[in-house]
């Protein structure tokens, strides 16, 4: 290649040694200038009026057909044609309409859209280039993106071009907020320069230089995986915030089946649309994520998912199959299912509400209940009641959080496995004198987690109410052990998490001896309804999910104690609480 | 396994007799039952304690007749008696000269007051 023009050669070699190699909105002004100064009006000048605020696209076009020479013709087609160069839209318009061979799209006549950043170059010390002279320049880092609750367009203002259009931002002035929570080696960069009009350019992405040495984020809340019900599980991005870093590889194996998909993450950092791997609901989906330089084999998960029943293709009729212990030899049920039309919720979830049915799963009511006492909006909003588009039968969403912290619904029926001589024979409440009329939310929670987690049998063997304050709150949990944590430490942390309202749990040892005659039982969890210090006593208070069954007498039998320090720490073995 | 006390009504009409005492000896224990391990923060894991032969000292028959002591079997379950445990026992029908203990949690299963009451009804 070869230019002639004095003044266009030096752009041409600037392009020609970058690496992008590319022409851009900025960079046509500048060759538009070069054009421009043999009309009479140097380089600087012609630049100035071309970045005058205000001016077309046409009257630019004019400002440097008045000073197009044969040579720069030739040069200018000489770049179209034989550079290698890429070109942006506006860019090639306007070299395409200099030379004849194009009109000119002039947008509606309206002004030179805002040129993107170009010349920039990115390492841990800072971020230099150039812009229109006074543009600011936004920024937001992909690859910490996806681990923020970040849009992509929520960019942070990082600086602004000086009167040359230069910028130069060293690490600390671009640092400082969730759209540029760091400026690792490695990590994807989008920039674009916004005049004070507001208007905006074209997006830039490019890399930190430097050692590369953090791997590609996944943020396994933003998908979603869903039996379809024809043997595949379908991957869906559910939110319009970034899954991962513009550009991963992602591995996809289910470990039931051996299948395995590979996919390149898209430019918004999403998975490409309509994604399906064999298997269906039940199967464990392992995830590892690669940015082409860290974890590169694909070796190191990132995550483990299950592929769970959605509410848009599970029927709300499949009701979870009934604990081993109520199964008859042929698979059938012992307890028939009978349908409750009682409401939902009656002055609201209350702790009260709670009686853990035939089933070993204290946890779970320990757990809802203390949901119940001390945040009763989460359940209020976790479980609503519509009736179904198809059948217009009464059902209910209820919303789970996995261990990761990801969303799933699962949508129940109001029939529950129920006694001939009485309710029903799991999650119960203790206002059941009228099955007709039985307040609904507990029995109806916990069948949607039967369901969720596969059958009443996966959830009645024993389990963790940490878990379950974690699936009804997505939120993590502390623990706290009886046997290190001193007796004050317990007794503020409960004060003050009971203050904040912050559900907790508390669990007996399984060292049976220690419990008899005691009103407490062995290898069982306690809701934590709160602390009191009275007469200079501190006791914990607490619910037995029972509904029944308590230390002391004080003439109720509704599960509702209180115990001293001294006796609590005895007694139990520890304590879980609800992270703020 | 922490499961709920069974309704009273339920279990009151296998009960042949029903006292108050207190256990006085242990005489007998079965073996130690294989144990399922907690992971941390587990609960209701369902792991039973061994069955145990016992000689009740009776403070007050409630149902049936009973000597002044009475030998009951606690059967392999969820809870452990000691000397001195003491409560509302309710017997079943005596095999091999020993009575079971009724009820998830024997004497712990239900207090005196609800065994009275349930009478009562």
């Amino acid at each position: 290649m070869r230019i002639q023009d004095k003044q266009l050669r030096p752009i041409a070699d600037r392009v020609a040694q970058s690496t992008s190699k590319r022409i851009d909105d900025a960079l046509v002004v500048q060759i538009l200038a070069a054009v421009a100064d043999n009309s009479g009006v140097s380089f600087d000048k012609a630049l100035t009026q071309l970045n005058k605020p205000g001016i077309t696209r046409a009257e630019q076009l004019a400002i440097a057909q008045a000073g197009l020479s044969k040579t720069e013709r030739k040069d200018i087609e000489t770049l179209l044609d034989l550079s290698g160069f890429t070109f942006s839209q506006g860019a090639k318009n306007f070299l395409e309409a200099l030379v004849g061979r194009a009109q000119l799209e002039t947008g509606g006549g309206g002004p030179l859209p805002p040129p993107s950043p170009s010349g920039v170059t990115a390492d841990v010390r800072g971020i230099t280039g150039k812009l229109e002279p006074g543009m600011v320049i936004e920024a937001i880092n992909l690859s910490s993106a996806p681990e923020q609750r970040l849009h992509l367009a929520d960019t942070k203002e990082i600086g602004r071009a000086d009167a040359q259009g230069r910028f130069v931002l060293d690490a600390n002035s671009v640092i400082g907020t969730d759209a540029m929570k760091r400026l690792a080696a490695g990590d994807v960069i989008r920039l674009r320069g916004r005049r004070a009009d507001g208007t905006t350019g074209d997006w830039i992405e490019l890399k930190v230089g430097g050692r590369d040495t953090t791997n590609a984020q996944f943020n396994a809340v933003r998908l979603t995986l869903t039996d379809d019900g024809l043997g595949k599980v379908a991957l869906t991005h559910n939110t319009g915030r970034p899954m991962t870093e513009p550009g991963a590889k992602l591995r996809f194996t289910n470990l039931r089946t051996g299948d395995q998909l590979d996919v390149t993450a898209t430019k918004d950092g999403s998975l490409p649309a309509n994604l399906k791997i064999p298997g269906k609901a039940g199967d464990q989906i392992a995830v590892a994520v690669s940015d082409g330089t860290n974890n590169a084999d694909l070796k190191t998960l990132a995550t483990t998912m299950s592929v769970l029943g959605n509410a848009n293709n599970v029927d709300p009729a499949d009701d979870p199959v009934p604990h081993k212990d109520e199964v008859r030899a042929d698979g059938t049920s012992m307890y028939p299912l009978r349908r409750y039309t009682g409401p939902l919720f009656v002055n609201g979830p209350q702790s009260s509400d709670v009686r853990q049915g035939a089933i070993g799963n204290c946890y779970f009511p320990a757990a809802a209940a203390a949901v119940a006492h001390l945040a009763p909006k989460v359940l209020e909003d976790a479980i609503t009641e519509r009736r179904d588009a198809q059948t217009g039968e009464r059902v209910f969403d209820v919303k789970f959080y996995s261990p990761s912290g990801r969303m799933e619904l699962v949508t129940v029926d109001a029939d529950l496995y129920t006694r001939s001589w009485g309710g029903p024979v799991y999650g119960n409440t203790p206002n059941n004198n009228d099955l007709d009329k039985m307040e609904l939310w507990y029995p109806i929670l916990e069948k949607a987690y039967a369901k969720w987690k596969g059958s009443y049998d996966r959830i009645g063997n024993g389990g963790s109410p940490a878990a379950v304050l974690t699936a009804l709150t997505g939120k993590s949990t502390r623990y706290f052990d009886t046997s290190y944590n001193s007796a004050d430490e317990i007794f503020k942390a409960v004060k003050d998490a009971a203050d904040k309202k912050l559900p907790m749990t508390a669990g007996t040892h399984d060292d049976k001896a220690r419990y008899t005659n005691s009103g407490v039982y062995a290898d069982h969890a306690y809701s934590v309804c709160g602390a009191e210090e009275v007469g200079g006593k501190k006791f914990i208070l607490l619910r037995n999910p029972w509904g029944e069954s308590e230390a002391g007498n004080d003439g109720k039998n509704d599960g509702y104690f209180k115990l001293e320090m001294a006796q609590f720490l005895k007694l139990f073995d520890d304590v879980s609480m609800v992270r703020a | 396994m922490a499961l709920p006390p069974e309704p009273i009504d339920t279990v009151l009409v296998d009960a042949k007799v029903v006292v108050v005492g207190f256990v006085d000896a242990i005489l007998e224990t079965g073996p130690e039952l294989p144990q399922r391990q907690a992971k941390k923060g587990e609960r209701d894991l369902g792991n039973k304690a061994p069955w145990q032969r016992v000689r009740l000292t009776v403070e007050r028959t409630l149902r049936g007749e009973a000597g002044k002591t009475v030998e009951a079997f606690k059967p392999e379950g969820a809870y452990i008696v000691a000397t001195g445990t003491r409560g509302a026992f309710l017997l079943g029908a005596p095999e091999g000269g020993s009575a079971p203990i009724l009820g998830r949690y024997g004497p712990d299963t239900w207090r005196e007051d609800v065994v009275v009451a349930a009478f009562a009804r």
